[in-house]
């Protein structure tokens, strides 16, 4: 499958090749997850129900992305650009080295950042990637070091034989090894990046960076605890309940954001702050949990940076107050606003809602003031998804709508689209592997 | 280009040749002068009517003759063993770090640089290190730990004030000088470690790719290498930091002397972005058709370079 993304490259790059392969790797992909063992490796690559499940969303996204701008079809860059990303995003789900998942870990920044450079909208952009970069980077280049040593010290690179060795390390550089990943998730406290570029990436930037950046942070610390042998500890739990708060406090910003991207990039925090608790406390049910929010995230998420989009291309604006009424203009448009923000606040039958689940009990386990967070959290992550929808769809229809285009058959069939890997509820038995 | 330049060209050629492969300590000095020699004259290729190249090149010959002179009198000292102190050695680390653009002596490389053509400019910043690096190496590996540390603490330093004054500059050659300034910084710990000539020669390669591409005028391969002299990971440049960071992990120096660097890294990278933005926003979408083809595979290596070693 990464040869097919990577042999691509080298043919001509037009929005219908590039649209091929990824259908075709994301077949591929899927049929990835038909696997009879938990995990199978060799000398570079190593797949597990993890990350199968990773390289499934990030081909899907990727075609997502694709398929919803249909009128990038004249630059073959921002093809490329797409391109080169998924490549590197399944090569990081699916690297056997710690080495080789940190080099592709960072290296999917580059093609991010040549889509919000390349592609954006304000002059903001500029320093909305520099701030993307130097989060990141910053947070990552302690964690390089301490990835050597490790390695130097284990004599090995390969994450299964650094998880049999058992050597122990200080307790401080617990801080180190989940903070770059912390950072990417991100962790409330250091999300500024997140809003910025966001709100400046265009809408397959902002499709991907939501949908499997963030994932790639949630996966790193995965990767993280199986490659240190990693026990919650007192810095995991200070770490823990930080990022609990963050997320109840992220689920505040929400409900006071104007802009839509930077609400549903504040939603995302929230959402990831599940992510990273049920991760770092290493339990089964944790980790299912986490796996599903990321799944469920991953394309609900999406789906919002979709619909905001696509309304901002009715309204010319951003601003939620400016955007009201839609349902008078556009009711195929509200109807799939209303499915996507009952999925983002975890509706009954939806994956969202057995994530929070399982992670709510985790969370019990360790300690009832957490759970009491949690269920604030959601409280609220429900109170932003009704205002959201509400306050976008109903009322009088505002003077900006009046003027703009019709609904095209590409938007809905990207909409669409995005129920489709919320299916895999169907399929529970991925999850518990 | 006069035909004197070509006799130039093999003069400051010859020298660094004749420093490595010499025994005897006055020709390893010699060597470093004949290349000095060389490129002096060298300095002024391409001059226009109003060029800074003359006052740089005149700058360059004041402080590198000074570098010269105290490396001379200091080398003296220390190989012929007239007196055994630790003054003596500092001062042949001060006359290097004068002659490789170091933190205590790296003041004169954006200022000088910022003048220069880029084939002199390519030179000064590559070909003319390597008898000095090749010298650090010998002082370091022969004398005591303080004399180690020392260099560690210089290297770190160079790379922090590297990154400091190119967040300074608003232009590009200044820019690139204390890029150079930076990663000669880099340098001097692999010197200490272990994994030094590998860094320098990806070094001289990105720095060389980087070149040609401004030359030419190609934004968006000069935009990314821009990107790639920072040492992020998909590029080559990042193997090289890997190397010097697992050596000197191994040889068990203290992990306080790799914050400096890190530090350093990180500080560069802003500027780095911000040469990136302005070259990427200039180059026009599709900017593939219209190029040499020769250069592509080379910029594949210099931009994928980390992806080889998925397959070797």
């Amino acid at each position: 499958m990464i040869s097919l993304i990577f042999g691509s490259l080298f043919l001509y790059f037009s929005w219908g090749t590039v649209g091929f392969c990824f259908i075709l790797s994301s077949l591929v992909s899927m049929s990835l997850l038909q696997q009879n063992f938990s995990s199978s490796m060799n000398m570079y690559f190593s797949l597990n129900y993890f990350s199968v499940l990773m390289i499934f969303l990030s081909c899907i996204l990727c075609l997502l992305a694709l398929v919803s701008t249909p009128y990038e079809k004249v630059a073959s860059s921002y093809s490329i650009c797409l391109l080169v990303l998924c490549g590197v995003l399944s090569l990081a789900f699916s690297m056997s080295n710690i080495i080789l998942f940190y080099i592709f870990f960072e290296a999917s920044l580059i093609p991010t950042l040549m889509l919000i450079i390349g592609w954006g909208y304000q002059p903001e952009r500029l320093q909305a990637g520099s701030y993307m970069m130097l989060y990141t980077v910053g947070a990552s280049l302690p964690l390089l070091v301490v990835l050597i040593w490790w390695c130097v010290e284990n004599g090995s690179m390969s994450i299964l034989m650094l998880k049999n060795m058992g050597f122990s390390f200080p307790i401080f550089l617990t801080v180190v090894i989940y903070g770059a990943f912390l950072v990417k998730l991100p962790m409330y406290s250091f999300h500024l990046w997140l809003p910025k570029a966001h709100v400046e990436a265009p809408l397959a930037g902002s499709m991907i960076l939501a949908g499997i950046l963030l994932k790639l942070g949630g996966y790193g610390i995965f990767v993280m605890n199986n490659s240190f042998c990693m026990s919650p500890n007192s810095v995991s739990l200070v770490i823990i309940s930080l990022s609990m708060w963050g997320g109840f406090l992220a689920t505040m910003m929400c409900l006071r954001q104007v802009d839509v991207k930077a609400l549903v990039a504040y939603s995302s925090v929230g959402h990831m702050s599940i992510v990273s608790s049920g991760l770092i406390l290493d339990q089964t049910w944790g980790v299912t949990s986490a796996l599903i929010t990321m799944l469920a995230h991953g394309a609900s998420s999406s789906a919002l940076f979709c619909l905001a989009y696509f309304s901002y291309t009715k309204s010319h604006t951003r601003n939620i107050p400016y955007m009201k009424g839609m349902l008078q203009m556009y009711p195929i448009l509200s109807f799939a606003w209303f499915v996507f923000c009952c999925i983002n606040m975890a509706a009954p039958p939806t994956l969202n809602l057995v994530g929070e689940l399982l992670v709510s009990s985790v969370l019990w386990n360790y300690s009832y003031l957490l759970a009491v967070v949690m269920g604030l959290m959601v409280f609220f992550s429900a109170s932003y998804n009704m205002y959201l929808y509400s306050s976008i769809n109903h009322g009088f229809h505002s003077n900006y709508l009046t003027g703009g285009t019709e609904l095209k058959s590409f938007e809905k069939l990207s909409l669409f689209l995005h129920l489709m890997p919320l299916l895999l509820l169907f399929k529970g038995t991925l999850f518990i592997l | 280009m006069s035909s004197a330049n070509v006799l130039f060209f093999f003069v400051m050629a010859f020298g660094p040749i004749v420093s490595l492969s010499s025994s005897n300590w006055f020709l390893v000095w010699a060597g470093i002068e004949i290349s000095f020699l060389g490129l002096v004259p060298l300095l002024f290729l391409g001059s226009k009517y109003m060029s800074l190249n003359k006052e740089a090149g005149l700058k360059y010959f004041c402080i590198q003759a000074l570098g010269s002179a105290l490396l001379f009198m200091s080398g003296v000292v220390m190989y012929f063993d007239v007196v055994d102190s630790l003054v003596f050695s500092v001062l042949f680390l001060f006359s290097l770090s004068i002659k490789l653009g170091l933190f205590p002596g790296h003041f004169w490389v954006p200022s000088i640089v910022a003048g220069l053509e880029w084939i002199p400019c390519v030179l000064m910043l590559t070909w003319q290190k390597i008898p000095p690096f090749a010298l650090t190496v010998s002082l370091v590996s022969s004398s005591n730990y303080l004399l180690q540390e020392l260099v560690l603490l210089l290297g770190g330093m160079s790379a922090l004030v590297g990154g400091l004054i190119g967040n300074n500059q608003t232009s590009l050659r200044p820019m690139i000088g204390a890029s150079s300034v930076a990663h000669t910084g880099w340098a001097s710990v692999g010197a200490v470690c272990g994994s030094l000539w590998l860094y320098f020669i990806l070094y001289c390669l990105v720095l060389v790719f980087t070149a040609s591409f401004l030359w030419e005028g190609n934004n968006l391969l000069s935009s990314m290498s821009i990107l790639s002299l920072s040492g992020l990971p998909p590029f080559v440049m990042f193997s090289g930091k890997w190397m010097i960071i697992k050596s000197s992990l191994c040889c068990a120096i203290s992990i306080k002397f790799l914050i400096l660097p890190i530090l350093g890294t990180f500080i560069s990278l802003i500027f780095y972005l911000k040469f990136l933005y302005s070259f990427y926003l200039n180059s026009e979408k599709v900017s593939f058709k219209s190029n040499i083809s020769w250069i592509l595979p080379l910029a594949f290596l210099n931009l994928a370079g980390v992806g080889y070693i998925v397959f070797l």
